[in-house]
């Protein structure tokens, strides 16, 4: 453990807190509030009934299986199973999520639940078709919806956009439904217009315009983080780089940010996207010509014009990047990622053995 | 000898009262304290903490040893904490809000005393998102190993150590970025 790591460790076993925050005025309530429960219901007595009931279902299901397997024609019901179509739940019974006060953080006023969400699905405008957002991809929405700051992330423009699309949440309790326009990547939330993040303009650009750089940014990132999940992942942690065989053309990512920043002008869109994190607006610009995507912590490569000390750039094989640079620090079939001080910090990503895009990132 | 002093739970199937105090005694700073990390609420940490004893008093049948009782009383924590977050978010108006509207409160001077970070570090781990701060604190704050924070957030090994591992990234990224404007 580094020497940083373990200052770190120490300052946070104190806290977080300087005084105790548990008091024995909580421990009498809490008692309190255990004696009365105790009073309502006792577990012997409970694990009593449940004994009873599973009793019960065991003699049932015994007594059927008898019967099935004594009458052909039964088994013949009880073995095909009911086919049932899909419930199509029409756009206009939505109920549209429409916060309570245009403040503080949107989570806390959602009528909604993770765990309700059984699907979600986007409704382009005019359309009677819908997309099926992949099942990995929910917790983008969801979470960016639950992190929304609303007195941060309120656009400045609150017209309404004749693209938008609609964005499904199907739960038990109903389809609840946020109109969002990918050329603003704002949310219509109630009367105004809030930023959505950039995880989200990645995702919709995945959906909506499945050709563009963006989408290609959001297939590629999102089978890296599904392989993450699913614990396919090496890691070499004694393996060390120096900062500068992991610059991109001679700069590193704030190197990237303050040129690109100077250049401001040159971009093909800016779209704003709001940072849970930083809790602030920020924007994604995209270089066409070059093929660049900036956010504020990442500088995203798509062309094989910009390359590493080593060579490292866009087409390579796997095979190639780790005879030029070597092993990375973490690795997946989509990506590999490369380790610069205590971050991962260079990362290079792949489809069918090439690599597609670069990107710098900054921790925050 | 921590386990030692608690192992009669393992065979118990009705906390006392007694049990429950000292179980709190003992724990219920650290189960309110990871309640809040999480939450970021003191008054989410307050009803969470509630929930949580109220649970392993009336479940205590259910823990037979399979982890320190403390790693026990986290796991449902986290749990707990999660789906507060991830409910509707109704404000629960609970026993403690009811006395503590009744009876005195502290002065704004005390409560500004309580809620005094120990350390400037607080304000950034609470910056970092859930999934990267509970893995951090789970691992820095209560030292327990990445096998076992994996077993309690049902995550494979690899994807704790990859969470840990961002979030050391992000710390250090902060601490360097504050320490440029000192």
């Amino acid at each position: 453990m580094s020497k940083g790591t373990e200052e770190l460790y120490d300052q946070l076993k104190q806290g977080p807190f300087q005084h105790r925050t548990f008091t024995k005025d909580h421990m009498n309530r809490i008692v309190h509030e255990a004696t009365k429960q105790n009073k309502r219901s006792s577990p012997t007595k409970s694990r009593l009934v449940w004994a009873a009931a599973a009793f019960v279902i065991i003699i049932s299901i015994g007594t059927i299986y008898a019967y099935l397997k004594g009458n052909p024609a039964a088994k013949e019901v009880v073995a095909t199973p009911p086919i049932v179509s899909p419930k199509v739940q029409e756009s206009t019974s939505d109920i549209p999520v429409k916060p309570d006060k245009p403040s503080g953080q949107l989570g806390e006023q959602l009528p909604f639940t993770a765990e309700m969400v059984e699907s979600i699905t986007v409704k382009p405008s005019g359309k009677s078709t819908e997309i099926a957002v992949p099942k990995s991809r929910y917790t983008v929405i969801t979470n960016g919806l639950y992190w929304e700051d609303l007195s941060i992330a309120k656009a400045e423009n609150d017209t309404p956009d004749d693209k938008q699309v609609q964005i499904r949440i199907h739960t038990s309790k109903g389809v609840y439904s946020v109109p969002y326009s990918l050329d603003s990547n704002t949310y219509q939330l109630g009367s105004a217009r809030y930023y959505a993040d950039d995880q989200m303009l990645r995702l919709m650009s995945g959906l909506l315009e499945p050709d563009s750089d963006l989408a290609k940014v959001e297939r590629l990132s999102a089978a890296a983080q599904e392989e993450v999940d699913r614990g396919e992942m090496k890691r070499n942690d004694n393996l060390t780089y120096k900062a500068e065989r992991l610059n991109v053309d001679g700069k590193d990512t704030n190197g990237w940010l303050s040129q690109l920043g100077l250049q401001s002008k040159s971009y093909t869109f800016a779209k704003r996207y709001y940072n849970s994190l930083t809790q602030r607006v920020s924007n994604v610009l995209y270089y066409k010509e070059t093929g660049i995507i900036a956010s504020a912590s990442e500088v995203i490569f798509l062309d094989s014009k910009f390359q590493t000390p080593d060579g490292i750039k866009v087409g390579l094989t796997k095979q190639q990047v780790q005879s030029k640079l070597g092993k990375p620090n973490m690795e997946t079939d989509s990506s590999w990622d490369y380790r610069v001080g205590d971050s991962l910090k260079f990362h290079l990503y792949f489809e069918n053995n090439e690599v597609i895009f670069i990107s710098l990132t900054m921790p925050a | 000898m921590e386990q030692t002093q608690w192992e009669y739970m393992i065979h118990i199937d009705q906390m006392t009262p007694s049990d429950l105090h000292d179980l709190m005694n003992a724990f219920g700073q650290d189960v309110w304290n990871l309640a809040y990390i999480l939450t970021r609420r003191h008054d989410l940490a307050d009803d969470i903490v509630q929930d949580v004893f109220l649970k392993a008093y009336s479940s205590i049948h259910t823990f037979r040893g399979h982890s320190a009782i403390k790693t026990w009383l986290l796991s449902i924590t986290r749990n707990t904490s999660i789906n507060y977050l991830r409910s509707a978010f109704v404000r629960k108006v609970t026993l403690f809000e009811w006395i503590n509207t009744k009876e005195s409160s502290p002065s704004a001077e005390q409560k500004v005393m309580e809620y005094t970070f120990s350390s400037e570090i607080w304000d950034t781990v609470l910056k970092l998102p859930i999934k990267l701060r509970e893995v951090l604190i789970l691992h820095a704050k209560y030292e327990m190993t990445t096998k076992e924070i994996a077993a309690m957030l049902q995550l494979s090994e690899g994807t704790v150590k990859s969470r840990l591992f961002r979030a050391h990234g992000r710390m250090a990224a902060y601490r360097k970025e504050s320490a440029l404007y000192e």
